[in-house]
């Protein structure tokens, strides 16, 4: 067991958040309109292990014909994508587990949590 | 950095059950900002379409597995706040940011990462979860969604 960190149980005695935790964050949300390009940046995605996830913005014809499907690739801390011809609603995420780097802070509230 | 002002943390939002016959779909209706779809339960699904029908509501179409019925759970995760119902109980920790909106709640049940893991193109793997009460993050599927098969 750790002594340091945060943890927070319920009434009945029950650990509902604990900071040694992976916990999913969002990093960014965005409609993506078809046929378009983007990439998204953030030094913290190469620390945090990114994950994205991403939902056509129009349904699938049982024959796609010449439709074509979002592409979305990361490298290091940027993640791109290519939305083809139905666009895509994006969220983009990394998890933030104890061992990740401190995520940037912008403004002198709230609480910070950091590991040993 | 697991709670700060900048970044949201996906909490639980809300779940609704599903039951699809091999091959067949479904539409529901979700609220939330930007939700991230899970799902327990038999079969697979893959989310044919996401569309926004409002001020954080969503209409997003299910497909089911091609071979065997589909029974389960959709689970919604989304930011706090967002009209998603916070516990009156007095207890806990609750953030805001400067513009006094929820960014984290003790009470709402966040979502944590148990693991992850690697599939080779072409394939499907089988990973065994340590933990009870898991939902896994579904993503689009790309290509004839009726075809999907156990």
């Amino acid at each position: 067991m750790s002594d340091y960190g945060l943890r927070i149980r319920d009434a009945s005695g029950n650990v509902i958040f604990d900071s040694i935790d992976g916990v999913a964050r969002v990093f960014s949300t965005q409609s993506v309109a078809k046929n378009s390009s983007g990439s998204y940046t953030n030094a913290s995605l190469q620390t945090a292990k990114p994950f994205w996830v991403f939902y056509p913005s129009s349904s699938v014809p049982p024959d796609i014909g010449s439709w074509s499907y979002p592409v979305i690739s990361s490298s290091g801390s940027k993640i791109s994508w290519s939305a083809g011809t139905v666009g895509c609603q994006l969220v983009i995420g990394a998890y933030a587990i104890a061992s990740s780097p401190a995520a940037t802070i912008s403004g002198d509230y709230g609480l910070i949590v950091k590991n040993a | 950095m697991l709670i700060d002002n900048t970044h949201s943390n996906l909490f639980f939002a809300s779940k609704q059950s599903i039951s699809l016959n091999e091959g067949s779909s479904t539409t529901i209706t979700v609220t939330a900002s930007m939700p991230v779809i899970a799902y327990r339960g038999t079969g697979m699904i893959a989310i044919g379409a996401m569309t926004s029908t409002g001020t954080n509501t969503w209409s997003v179409k299910i497909y089911g597995s091609g071979q065997v019925q589909t029974v389960g759970t959709i689970y919604i995760f989304d930011a706090a706040g967002n009209g998603h119902k916070l516990d009156s109980a007095n207890y806990g920790l609750r953030l805001r940011d400067a513009s006094g909106n929820v960014i984290f709640d003790s009470r709402m049940k966040v979502a944590n990462i148990v693991g992850d893991g690697n599939i080779a193109s072409d394939a499907q793997t089988t990973s065994t979860l340590s933990k009870n009460n898991l939902a896994v993050i579904v993503c689009s599927g790309f290509y004839y969604f009726n075809n999907l098969e156990d």
